[in-house]
């Protein structure tokens, strides 16, 4: 079993080793300029002085603080995406005749991409936290509603028949039958809507706050500082899997949810 | 009301030998499903009539789609039939409870509960008091061979070990109608004869009523006191009769010479009815391949 998991590991590997071994071969060398693509010797310097200080640059050692603040608006707009989309989700799938009135309205505005709202996020919540925040919660949503509705929508009609024969009645088939067999489905959805999380993160900041690894990113540009703008593409990808792996963690092991 | 029954009442008495009140009765049943597609209604069940007696065990066999699980399906009270009256204990039954157990085809275990939270499900949702239900859930895996399973989620149990936790999960709840729709029909041959085996231990025990779906005339015959055979779809009752081999049962009652000639000749009849819904499907199938 471990063995078969090496090599698993060994095979996924494969890739991003060539890729990094090409990505240097080409920028050592000197054949791409290092201001286009800096080797990863130069972004992995640039990470660690983003880490640990040691520069004289703006950036160095201050990666707690940029971190926190997106941290802070990735879990307030989480937050009220799944707050929303959880007990919504269960009500429309629940009840289809409420569903009705509420659910074409939500399909409708699903079609208007999440970037369409900035301008006018900015103009209700300024520059900032708010704006970040209405983004992210926006952009979780929706992917937390729909896949809450399905699950408890198509939950298997057997598995419901037999709550039913064993005693259940209507209202406790929700909590007994129902949502349990929802649950790998809105698990599902909190996954996506968490890796929505982060790119609305990176939206939201993008309009030019202080502090955050978007706004960060974005300064970076103006300073055309390449190996910084690689480093934290790096950091915002390795949070958005790390987060996914807390919360998986989270809801099978501490919440006791079997996902299978 | 009253007249429509009184009405049909002839027809019922001359299933029934005796005039014990049914356990459950089958009134004029028609059922008809209304294709989704547009396309003409299929009946399933046309002026279907049978009785049940306490204590009966009445195997069901006909064709595939002969419209033994719609009946099934009736008496459990998960559809509601097109006209006729279906009656537990003389009272038309208006939806599922826990006076009838179900085990259902592919024993429709809650995947998220291991085996004794399965088995409990019941008596916890009816109110019985936790040191209780505990016990008989012991005493029914006991029963059933899966103690030593009883804290294993249903994916990691064979088929056969499914069914016998659905069976102790309807059973924990002492119904007095137990309704199977083709419980071991996924089962291998030598698991399915242990199954009912088994199965027949605990009725012979108990005695409660059942109503058994199959297609396997030799499971119907081994299994029941009684077995009926449907026709074709529309169902209608095409045969009725009395299983009276000795019991208590156990396998060897299959090479019983009676055992062979009385199979011999329902599997002549439902093999007759499953070529005619052949035939008969070769004309109706068009209506659902539109869907």
């Amino acid at each position: 079993m471990n063995l078969d998991r090496l090599v698993a590991f060994a095979k996924a590997a494969c890739l991003p080793v060539a890729v990094v071994i090409i990505w240097a071969l080409v920028t050592e060398t000197g054949s791409v300029p290092a201001y286009v693509l800096p080797s990863p010797s130069a972004v992995m310097a640039t990470l660690l002085d983003f880490f640990f200080g040691g520069s004289s640059q703006a950036f160095s050692g201050k990666f707690l603080a940029h971190f926190s603040q997106s941290l802070y608006r990735v879990a307030g707009g989480f937050a009220c995406g799944t707050l929303l989309g959880i007990p919504l989700g269960i009500v429309l799938g629940y009840n289809r005749k409420i569903g009705a009135f509420i659910e074409p309205t939500i399909e409708l505005s699903r079609s208007i991409p999440g970037i369409c709202w900035l301008p006018l996020a900015l103009v209700w919540f300024g520059i900032g936290t708010g704006t970040s925040v209405f983004l992210i919660a926006l952009g979780s949503f929706y992917s937390i509603f729909l896949s809450t509705l399905g699950g408890v929508r198509y939950v298997n009609p057997v598995l419901l028949r037999a709550g039913r024969s064993l005693g259940a009645t209507e209202s406790s088939l929700l909590y007994t039958v129902i949502l349990p067999a929802a649950f790998p489905s809105i698990l599902s959805g909190l996954r996506l809507g968490l890796s929505y999380s982060w790119i609305y993160m990176v939206l939201g900041e993008f309009t030019g706050v202080n502090y955050g690894l978007g706004a960060l990113l974005l300064q970076s540009r103006d300073t055309m500082d390449t190996p910084l703008i690689i480093g934290l593409m790096a950091v915002i990808g390795g949070l958005g899997v790390i987060s996914d792996r807390l919360m998986l963690i989270f809801m099978t092991k501490i919440l006791g949810m079997d996902v299978r | 009301m009253t007249g429509v029954v009184a009405a049909k009442a002839p027809a019922i008495t001359m299933l029934r030998s005796n005039d014990e009140p049914a356990k459950i009765s089958f009134r004029n049943i028609t059922k008809a499903f209304v294709s989704k597609a547009g396309g003409p209604s299929i009946k399933a069940l046309d002026g279907l009539s049978l009785d049940i007696a306490e204590k009966d065990f009445v195997c069901l066999i006909g064709p595939s789609g002969c419209g033994k699980s719609t009946l099934l399906n009736l008496i459990g009270g998960f559809e509601h039939a097109t006209s006729g009256d279906v009656l537990l204990d003389g009272v038309s039954v208006t939806g599922p409870g826990p006076d009838r157990g179900v085990v259902f085809q592919e024993g429709a275990l809650f995947p998220w509960l291991n085996v004794l939270d399965n088995v409990c499900f019941g008596p916890k949702r009816l109110g019985v008091p936790r040191e209780r239900y505990l016990e008989e859930a012991h005493a029914i895996l006991e029963e059933v061979g899966l103690l030593p399973f009883a804290q294993h989620l249903p994916a990691e149990l064979s088929g056969g070990m499914r069914q016998r936790v659905a069976i102790a999960r309807a059973l924990i709840n002492h119904p007095p109608v137990l309704l199977m729709d083709e419980p071991f029909g996924a089962l291998d041959p030598q698991t399915r004869v242990l199954m009912q085996e088994m199965l027949l231990r605990i009725w012979e025990h108990d005695n409660r009523t059942v109503l058994f779906i199959t297609h396997d005339v030799e499971e119907a015959l081994f299994l029941g006191t009684r077995v009926v055979v449907m026709s074709s779809r529309p169902g209608r009752i095409l045969k009725d009769v009395r299983a009276d081999l000795p019991r208590p049962r156990d396998f060897s009652v299959l090479g019983h010479p009676e055992f062979v000639k009385v199979k011999a000749e329902l599997f002549a009849l439902v093999r007759e009815q499953t070529i005619a819904a052949a035939a008969d499907a070769s004309g109706d199938a068009r209506s659902f391949r539109t869907k």
